[in-house]
């Protein structure tokens, strides 16, 4: 069964704060990095199907609690962009929570465009830091 | 200034994954030798009819072996079709190689090939392989890119990648300020430059425009 991140004390809709990391699971990093430049391609930031690029938000939880729950739902690494600097480039985050998870949240482009623009990813990609290997 | 004629070189020796080549990157101090070689290039003196001959015959064992890999066992049902894509592609390979010194080909053949072996991965992945539900891709989409790469001067190479939307994005990056990216789609290409703070963003390219816009990128970043 697969483990459930919830949090009773969390408000799961609350507005994501500039100080919070968003962390994405990367699956391949040999597929999707950058070696010259020792950064992800901004391949990672275009989702499947037009909802947003899923990203688990820290909440009220340390780094380390998003780690451990990220190991057991994904493999591969763990990349993170701040959510002010998602903000300055002009990215859009918000907390989507899910059955799965209330920290659950996703980045669009803008409040009302939901793919990213091409330059936006680029930007972001350049600003991803790895965390950790899943 | 040193540095954007390193750069200039380096242009040349983008690299694909899975292999190790900073031995060919110029910025290897103790490869002074590489440098050298990659400036006498285009010395037509290089070329011979033996010379070319020999890359022809190396081409030809490298492109039955990557034939082998990328479609032995995926593609089987249509080998005909595939077989003679590969003929176009193993031609237009030959066409380029008539105007390299063999003493490069396996460098830069090294790097096509990876890039080769790279998008053969990518039409391997399966349903969400990225875990968050991106669909796997259709073969005919790995072959156009194949086909669109083997069409590049063979030391003009990019990097490949996967996207969650069904689509590979393809990028030239050869210093921080000079950016291209085309996405293929199976039925458009997208594209999206950036020089410096400028950016330019097209969508429904031909592959001949697309191949346009590389050939202009090249010139600006040359002129730069």
């Amino acid at each position: 069964m697969m483990p459930l991140q919830k949090s009773k004390s969390f408000d799961k809709n609350s507005r994501i704060a500039d100080s919070e990391y968003l962390y994405r699971a990367v699956r391949s990093k040999e597929l999707l990095w950058k070696k010259r430049y020792s950064r992800p391609s901004s391949a990672i930031y275009t989702d499947p199907r037009g909802r947003g690029v899923s990203v688990e938000r820290n909440g009220d939880r340390e780094e380390n609690k998003v780690i451990e729950f990220c190991r057991n739902q994904f493999e591969g690494y763990l990349v993170k962009i701040n959510a002010g600097t998602c903000r300055d480039v002009g990215a859009y985050p918000i907390p989507k929570p899910t059955i799965r998870s209330d920290y659950h949240s996703v980045i669009q482009d803008s409040k009302y465009q939901i793919p990213i623009s091409d330059d936006k990813r680029e930007e972001l990609a350049k600003l991803t830091q790895v965390v950790t290997k899943l | 200034m040193k540095d954007k004629e390193k750069n200039k070189d380096e242009i040349k020796l983008i690299r694909g994954s899975g292999t190790d080549y900073s031995y060919l990157s110029t910025t290897d101090s103790q490869n002074s030798a590489s440098t050298a070689d990659i400036s006498s290039f285009y010395d037509d003196s290089h070329f011979s009819i033996i010379q070319k001959e020999i890359a022809e015959l190396r081409l030809e064992q490298k492109i039955n072996k990557e034939k082998m890999n990328f479609f032995g066992h995926r593609l089987n049902a249509t080998d005909e079709h595939f077989t003679d894509e590969l003929q176009s592609i193993k031609n237009q390979f030959k066409d380029v190689a008539e105007n390299i010194p063999v003493s490069k080909i396996d460098e830069i053949q090294i790097i096509l090939q990876d890039n080769i072996k790279r998008l053969s991965e990518i039409g391997e992945l399966e349903d969400n392989w990225d875990q968050y539900g991106a669909s796997k891709f259709d073969p005919n989409l790995i072959l156009k890119c194949i086909k669109f790469i083997s069409k590049f001067d063979l030391n003009y190479q990019p990097e490949i990648f996967p996207t969650a939307r069904q689509s590979i994005q393809i990028e030239f990056e050869p210093d921080e300020n000079y950016y291209l990216e085309f996405e293929f789609f199976i039925n458009r290409i997208k594209l999206y430059k950036r020089i410096g703070t400028d950016k330019t963003f097209m969508d429904s390219l031909s592959e001949d425009d697309a191949f346009a816009e590389i050939k202009k990128f090249r010139q600006e970043f040359t002129d730069s």
